[in-house]
């Protein structure tokens, strides 16, 4: 099921992809071009945001220097047209002057042209224009001080009386002119005002007013400025307080020469009102205004009350030494005349300023504006473009909006429709696939009888067909297939119930010899096919005769397990009449060969090891008939190889001749027999085990029993060959002898060597739990009997062997438990001259006192103390046997 | 096998040491041929030999043979149940002046 529903969804797919794709294609063409169009939407916003942006900067830059220019050009013909209109007045009042000293310069040179005119002395209260008459005080006949009675008026006086009607008018008709007069050098004045009453002491006695003051006009600053000037000059008088009204004024004056010098000055006074008016009236933007500089850099009058630029009177400061440089070199241009605008920091405000020169009176006449105020508007139109500009890109921005809904809108649509076209069209296209998917699916489960009928007129029907074709060839695989399984089956039953034969064939090595002490054995066969060629064989000749077979058939499988069958029984039934004839192995060997000659049409053979152990002696007589080379691991490690050769392999060659050959197992040996499956078992790399890596894991192994030692070396084998796979048997069969129990030890017969002998005995018996007495005693004895064969048999070799046994005295009745009793047998084998030393008499003691070379000492002690010494002559050797019991 | 020597006047006191066996045995008869002469008496303290083998005896024997001729007396001393039994299952303690204690 699980199968079917994945083919559902793949089917599925196909119908998928083409409605995605064409979904892709449209998605992609819409999502490009909207893309374009906002992104161009976008450009043109961002170019006309710009547009207005720039344009909004230069159109206040534009405007602000017009303005600029504007106010500039406007300060400056304030500053000129004001200048002018104050000169202009000026201009007059100097017309004044010129004219009454003209005419009374006239009246000097020619007083005959002239009638005597009284001019009457000023009237108290009187508030009236009109001319009056003063006079020094120089001039006073008598009176009290300050006060005078009108003096004696002289001609000069009488004759200058008939100016007055013209200082009246010229008073008169100018606003500007406060007072017109003139004053003689011999102390007379006669003066045209308003202020009669001004020329009366009123704070003085009631007598006093009678007259009016003093008037002494040679020490006034106009009156000196003009006698120092030449004829028909104009002077001017600083700013000065009015002296009898105290306002602000300025006297313009000039001289009047008789016969060359000054007789009289004529004098017009003018109040500044009119000038400060001028300056304070104008009018230039809500915060702009002027201001007045005389000569000397002073601030006269100003529209501006404080600060930099305010006047202020008596402390009236030169701007030329201002702080503020330009200020300075302005005014500085002022004082030298000219003319200017400027722009200029004033207050901490950047400010328009603009001057014109009073050239009469060397004043300027000076207009400031502010900057801001100039270019407020200019700055208000800029706000405003901005702000249209501002408000256009957001128009902007929300069409670009509209734009995008309007495109998504559309993708929309194009999805929703692509999804159900796709779906309609996808479908159409498919359902042949769909069809032939549904009929393939019948196959499916193992029924190749069903047979597809498609006519979609395409491709598919091909399909059809050919799946068709394969559904029958694989029918037909299928039923060969059932037929040879099962023969095959067959077969593998018959090879497994042979294979099972074989193994019952060879003998199980656990528990075959528990009864036997003297050697343990182990054996084992892994196949490497179903029947191997591979056997091996171990039975007891007799008590003491162990039979060891090893052997290998050529080939593999069930010829192979044939022809070890009959192999096996012929070995073994021969080596049966060997233990009864004592026949020679060799001879054994050349028989067997014969027999497995016989009939053997197949060319097949057979190698092996065979070998009768001896359990006593632990020597072996083997025949190696083209067999793997035996390993023999001795007691303390060391291994070696068995290099005798004993001839060509059996079933080989009919008249094929054996050598018998022999080896000597001693206590603790083992000998290992395998076949040619270990050393060639093969890794992965093609490596061979071979006999180096199997000397080597034998030599190394840590294992007591030979089960473990086979275990262990096939462990090393597998992990050798890894995931190869075995190709050959591996048999392994291995012998441990532990012989009678005796542990051994031979050497030269040399008294240096004796202490080793003594150290061997005394290790036994230690291990052995044997008492220090026994030990003493047992020590003493190897030192009498080892002494005795260095000294007299002449070996070349002598063995020493010991073995300590414990058996169970149940005999004795006296005891309740049955003691255990450590017997020890030690003996001495020689191959010296055959000597039995128990035949020798006993030592006389006497005898010793007197003859020094009495013998037989040693070994009378050793009968004495040991239970029992027993000696015999065999194999060419003399064999000394000592027994005693442990005491405890 | 050590031997400590200890000489008191004309009397010798031998601390044989160890086993006095085959090897053993020439030594110690080295060690006694050289101090016998004019010696009136030998002491062999066995306390600390842990057995004697016939080599032993022979030592013992011709050292007594010695100091007898010269009038002079061996006694041995200190001697184990071990080494006692071989003194007298070879007739050794009829003829040597053997103590059991020191």
């Amino acid at each position: 099921m699980a199968r079917k529903k994945k083919r559902t969804r793949r089917k599925k797919r196909i119908g998928q992809k083409l409605n995605q794709l064409l979904l892709a294609m449209v998605s992609a063409a819409v999502v490009i071009s909207g893309t374009v169009s906002v992104y161009s939407l976008y450009s043109m916003k961002h170019i006309a945001t710009e547009n207005g942006t720039e344009l909004g900067q230069t159109a206040a830059e534009d405007a602000e220097k017009a303005l600029e220019n504007l106010a500039v050009e406007n300060l400056r013909s304030i500053a000129v047209e004001k200048a002018a209109y104050i000169e202009e007045k000026f201009a007059a009042v100097e017309a004044y002057v010129l004219g009454i000293a003209a005419q009374a310069q006239a009246i000097y040179e020619n007083p005959e042209g002239f009638p005597d005119r009284r001019v009457a002395p000023p009237v108290r209260d009187s508030h009236l224009l009109a001319a009056q008459l003063l006079w020094s005080e120089r001039l006073a006949t008598e009176g009290r001080e300050g006060i005078a009675a009108t003096p004696p008026l002289t001609e000069e006086i009488l004759k200058l009386g008939n100016l007055q009607d013209m200082l009246v008018q010229y008073n008169a008709h100018n606003d500007m002119v406060s007072s017109t007069y003139v004053a003689t050098e011999s102390g007379w004045m006669i003066q045209a005002d308003y202020i009669s009453y001004s020329k009366y002491n009123m704070t003085g006695a009631e007598s006093d007013l009678a007259q009016p003051i003093f008037y002494e006009a040679a020490g006034r600053q106009w009156y000196m400025r003009a006698k120092e000037s030449e004829s028909g000059q104009i002077i001017y008088t600083d700013v000065i307080k009015d002296i009898h009204e105290g306002g602000d004024c300025i006297v313009c004056a000039s001289p009047v020469y008789y016969n060359g010098e000054v007789v009289a000055v004529a004098g017009v006074g003018s109040y500044l009102d009119t000038v400060n008016n001028a300056v304070l009236n104008v009018d230039i933007g809500e915060a702009g205004y002027a201001f007045l500089v005389n000569e000397k850099g002073q601030v006269l009058v100003s529209g501006s009350a404080e600060g930099e630029t305010a006047a202020y009177a008596e402390q009236a400061v030169d701007l030329r030494a201002s702080g503020n440089r330009m200020l300075a070199e302005a005014v500085t241009g002022m004082v030298e005349g000219r003319s200017d605008s400027l722009e200029l920091s004033l207050d901490g405000k950047d400010v328009y300023l603009a001057y014109a020169p009073l050239n009469s009176l060397g004043w300027s006449f000076v207009t400031v504006i502010d900057v801001a105020e100039v270019v407020a508007p200019a700055k208000a139109s800029q706000q405003l473009i901005l702000s249209l500009t501002s408000d256009m890109a957001g128009r902007q921005d929300t069409a670009i909006r509209r734009v995008i809904v309007f495109f998504v809108a559309i993708l929309v649509v194009i999805i929703l429709l692509g999804c159900i076209f796709g779906t309609l069209f996808s479908r159409k296209l498919t359902e042949p696939i769909r069809t032939l998917t549904r009929e393939v699916a019948k196959l499916d489960g193992g029924n190749m009888d069903y047979r597809i009928f498609l006519s979609t007129g395409d491709e598919i029907e091909d399909l059809g067909h050919a799946f068709n074709s394969m559904a029958e060839q694989i029918q037909s695989y299928v039923q060969n297939l059932a037929s040879i399984t099962a023969e095959k089956e067959r077969i593998r039953t018959e090879i497994q119930v042979a294979s099972h034969l074989q193994a019952d064939m060879l003998p199980e090595a656990v528990g075959a010899f528990d009864d036997r002490d003297e050697f343990v054995l182990a054996a084992s066969m892994t196949p490497a096919k179903g029947v191997g060629g591979d056997f091996y064989d171990f039975f007891l000749l007799d008590e003491n005769r162990l039979a060891l077979v090893m052997a290998d058939v050529s080939g593999k499988g069930v010829p192979a397990a044939l022809f070890m069958v009959v192999s096996r029984t012929l070995i073994r039934s021969r080596l049966m009449t060997v233990g009864k004839e004592g026949e020679d192995l060799a001879h054994m060997a050349e028989e067997i060969n014969r027999s497995l000659c016989d009939n053997n049409k197949n060319g097949m053979f057979v190698t092996a090891w065979i070998g009768v152990l001896d359990i006593a002696t632990g020597e072996v007589a083997y025949v190696n008939a083209g067999h793997c080379r035996p390993l023999l691991r001795r007691k303390n490690g060391s291994c070696e190889y068995d290099d005798m050769l004993g001839g060509l392999v059996l079933a080989g060659m009919e008249d094929a001749a054996y050598r018998q050959g022999s080896l000597r197992l001693r206590q603790g040996d083992t000998l290992l027999l395998y076949t040619d499956g270990v050393t060639e078992a093969t890794s992965l790399q093609q490596q061979l085990y071979g006999e180096d890596r199997l000397i080597r894991t034998i030599a190394d192994a840590d294992s007591v029993t030979p089960e473990e030692l086979l275990q262990e070396l096939w462990r090393d084998v597998d992990a050798f060959q890894k995931d190869a796979s075995q190709f050959d048997d591996i048999t392994m069969l291995a012998v441990t002898y532990h012989g009678n129990g005796f542990e051994e030890k031979s050497d030269k017969p040399d008294m240096n060597k004796m202490k080793d002998f003594a150290d061997f005995v005394e290790e036994v018996l230690e291990e052995n739990g044997i008492s220090m007495k026994t030990v003493m005693k047992i020590q003493m004895t190897v030192d009498e009997i080892y002494s005795n064969i260095c000294y007299y048999s002449g070996a070349e070799e002598v063995t020493v062997g010991i073995r300590v046994e414990e058996n169970s005295d149940q005999k004795d009745r006296r005891y309740k438990e049955s003691r255990v009793k450590k017997e020890i047998t030690l003996y001495f084998e020689d191959d010296g001259m055959p000597y039995n030393p128990l035949e020798r008499p006993d030592p006389d003691v006497e005898k010793l006192l007197e003859q020094r070379k009495e013998g037989g000492l040693g070994i009378y002690l050793v009968k004495k103390r040991m239970d029992r010494v027993e000696y015999e002559y065999i194999n060419e050797r003399n064999k000394l046997t000592v027994y005693k019991t442990n005491e405890e | 096998m050590t031997v400590d020597e200890k000489k008191e006047k004309d009397k010798l006191v031998l601390y044989v040491k160890g086993r006095l066996d085959t090897t053993t045995a020439p030594q110690l008869e080295e060690i006694i041929a050289g101090k016998t002469t004019g010696l009136a008496e030998l002491v062999l303290d066995f306390t600390e030999l842990e057995y004697i083998s016939s080599a032993g005896l022979r030592v013992l024997l011709a050292t007594h043979k010695v100091m007898h001729k010269q009038g002079g007396s061996l006694i041995i001393r200190g001697v184990n149940d071990e080494v006692m039994e071989v003194l007298h299952i070879t007739g050794f303690l009829d003829i040597l002046n053997v103590k059991r204690g020191v």
